[in-house]
């Protein structure tokens, strides 16, 4: 992906959270990962991601 | 704010002059062409443009003396070129530090090193590094050599009448009050600009939540003149960290206050002590080092609707606050008082019609625009205004460690100068370039035999001349510079055989011609100075 259709999609979410609001944020960002897993439609390399998501999350 | 014991203007590396009012009281109140309010960067640019083509100008002051802190210490290379017009450049090129490189980190991680455009056929660096104090000494240096700008010290403007053709300022120092008539007047006097008040101007756009305090500290710390920038490190869990190397051995470290603390108590000075030394901490600074200056600040972009009202122009921070993170509040600053300047030139020299100065607001607050909209991406990743912001900057500083494409999205992207595309004294003409500066756009730069070509452009307007080209009728006053059909700058500037270039004095592209045709140059040059003769 190119760092400007990167950047869109980024500030697609942002606004997107924003939209739906703080109480509707978390189910909102999963039904995202969730289509788009879909939309991938490659198993393996959506688990990877799911599990490479773990990394960093805290100091 | 300075640590305890030490008065404002008690500086480790600066002297600050003391400048008086006005002695000689005889001639305070002859009329001048231009009065220029506030003796700034962007007053002082303004006067000395003036200057160059001639006309007269009296600068007005409140201050005594320099700025109290190194606050604006980003200067672009655009603004290096408006130096070296005005003739003030080596000393800036003398002291200041010149730089290409940022790097960002995460929880001490680097995830970012981005560089900014520069090769050979760049005169200047794309930024140096200078404290305002410095910019002003070198700027009042100049002013004080001209025997056309009158800088009046410890001046307060406390009213402004408009008369038949001018404007009447009264103004105030310690000796007396006195009235001044101008026929133009330039509000140069900074984001709590008085005029503006007096005018009945409001600024209006959005206040960010993100509030920083920028400190000054000077330490022998070895490390180049490279931006970093520190994204939830150890010493400011969740916050952002900003490190500016600056002449004297000054270090600019700013760090973003928490929601809840306050800016009364971020302020206090063994609370920013604390502060910076866990900075330094941080990056492994183990020597010494002494508090130098501090002070707080907020994102924010606001302007003014128009810059202009009747005889009164608004200059840099007066007409627009701009967040610090595009470092574009001085740099456009300065372009604001070099584009009223030759303006008003033009037109107090009967050399262009009044109807110039109408393009001043809508370039200068064209420019204002484009830094909000890439000034407002750079403030939402270093202090996100909102919930969704904030989870994704988080998410993508997350992601870096592991990812570096998403190390970009933490790209600042200082800009580069404006493109007056949609102005009124940028013609159309006709579009077959493939290549070359656009219309609107800052002239290219090009490396020659011998130093730069920007080095031979007149003090007014240029022309560029590719080959053999008919400017016929051309107003011999324009500076005709002629380049080979082939070559370095035929390539730079997408031309051939017949190319014409029409560069305005403040560099600016104002027309081109693949293929020029008799009388296009003159009689582009009379649009744009709404004129209906050639100039003699």
């Amino acid at each position: 992906m190119t760092h400007q259709n990167l950047e869109t999609v980024y500030e697609a979410l942002a606004l997107g959270i924003d939209a739906v609001g703080p109480e509707h944020a978390q189910l909102y960002l999963a039904k995202i990962a969730l289509a788009l897993a879909q939309a991938l439609d490659d198993a393996p390399a959506a688990l990877a991601v799911i599990e490479d998501c773990k990394a960093d999350l805290s100091r | 704010m300075r640590p305890k014991g030490r008065g404002d203007l008690e500086s480790l590396y600066f002297t600050y002059p003391k400048f008086e009012a006005p002695k000689d009281r005889g001639r305070l109140s002859d009329r001048t062409p231009v009065a220029i309010v506030g003796a700034g960067p962007v007053g002082m640019i303004a006067a000395l443009t003036l200057a160059k083509y001639g006309v007269r100008s009296v600068l007005i002051e409140r201050k005594e003396t320099f700025n109290d802190g190194s606050r604006a210490i980003c200067i672009a290379r655009q603004s290096f070129y408006i130096l070296e017009q005005l003739g003030a450049v080596d000393a800036f090129l003398k002291t200041s530090l010149g730089w290409t490189t940022g790097r960002s980190f995460f929880r001490g991680q680097q995830i970012l090193e981005f560089k900014m455009p520069d090769g050979p056929d760049d005169k200047f660096r794309p930024m140096y590094n200078l404290e305002q104090q410095y910019i002003e000494q070198f700027l009042f240096d100049a002013v004080a050599e001209s025997d056309l700008i009158d800088l009046r010290w410890g001046s307060e403007v406390t009213g402004l009448t408009d008369v038949p053709d001018g404007v009447e300022l009264g103004i105030s120092d310690t000796l007396g009050s006195y009235e001044l008539l101008a026929d133009w007047v330039l509000a140069a006097d900074g984001a709590h600009s008085r005029v503006r008040t007096i005018r009945g101007k409001r600024l209006s756009g959005e206040n960010y939540e993100g509030r920083y305090v920028i400190a000054d500290v000077q330490m022998e710390h070895d490390y180049p003149t490279i931006r970093r920038a520190l994204f939830d490190p150890a010493c400011r869990p969740g916050g952002t960290v900003l490190i500016h190397k600056q002449p004297k051995n000054i270090w600019r470290i700013d760090y973003q206050l928490a929601l809840d603390e306050s800016a009364e108590e971020a302020t206090q000075e063994q609370t920013v002590r604390d502060s910076v030394a866990s900075v330094l901490a941080e990056i492994g600074h183990t020597g010494n080092w002494d508090l130098e200056w501090w002070s707080v600040y907020s994102a924010n972009t606001l302007a003014l609707d128009d810059y202009r009202d009747g005889r009164v122009f608004f200059v840099g921070d007066s007409a627009h606050i701009v967040p610090i993170f595009g470092v574009r509040g001085l740099n456009n600053g300065l372009a604001d008082g070099q584009n009223i300047g030759w303006k008003l030139a033009w037109v107090l020299n009967g050399w262009a019609g009044p109807d110039l100065l109408d393009s001043y607001s809508p370039e200068r607050r064209g420019a204002t625009l484009d830094v909000f909209a890439n000034a407002s991406k750079s403030t939402r990743f270093m202090t996100p205004p909102t919930l969704g912001w904030q989870v994704m900057r988080d998410a993508a500083l997350s992601l870096s460690l592991t990812h570096p494409a998403m190390g970009q999205l933490a790209n600042p992207r200082q800009m580069t100068p404006y493109t007056y595309l949609d102005s009124p004294i940028t013609l159309s003409s006709d579009d077959a370039f493939r290549a070359g500066p656009e219309l609107g756009a800052v002239a290219a730069d090009v490396a020659l035999a011998e130093g730069f070509l920007t080095d031979q452009f007149g003090a007014g307007f240029t022309v560029l001349v590719f080959g053999q080209a008919d400017l016929d009728g051309l107003d011999p006053a324009v500076k005709v510079l002629c380049l080979p059909a082939q070559g370095r700058a035929a390539d730079a500037y997408g031309a051939e055989d017949g190319t014409v270039y029409l560069i305005r004095p403040d560099m600016h592209i104002a027309a081109r011609w693949k293929q020029v045709s008799g009388g296009a140059v003159q009689g582009a040059l009379r649009n744009i100075l709404n004129r209906t003769e050639a100039a003699a």
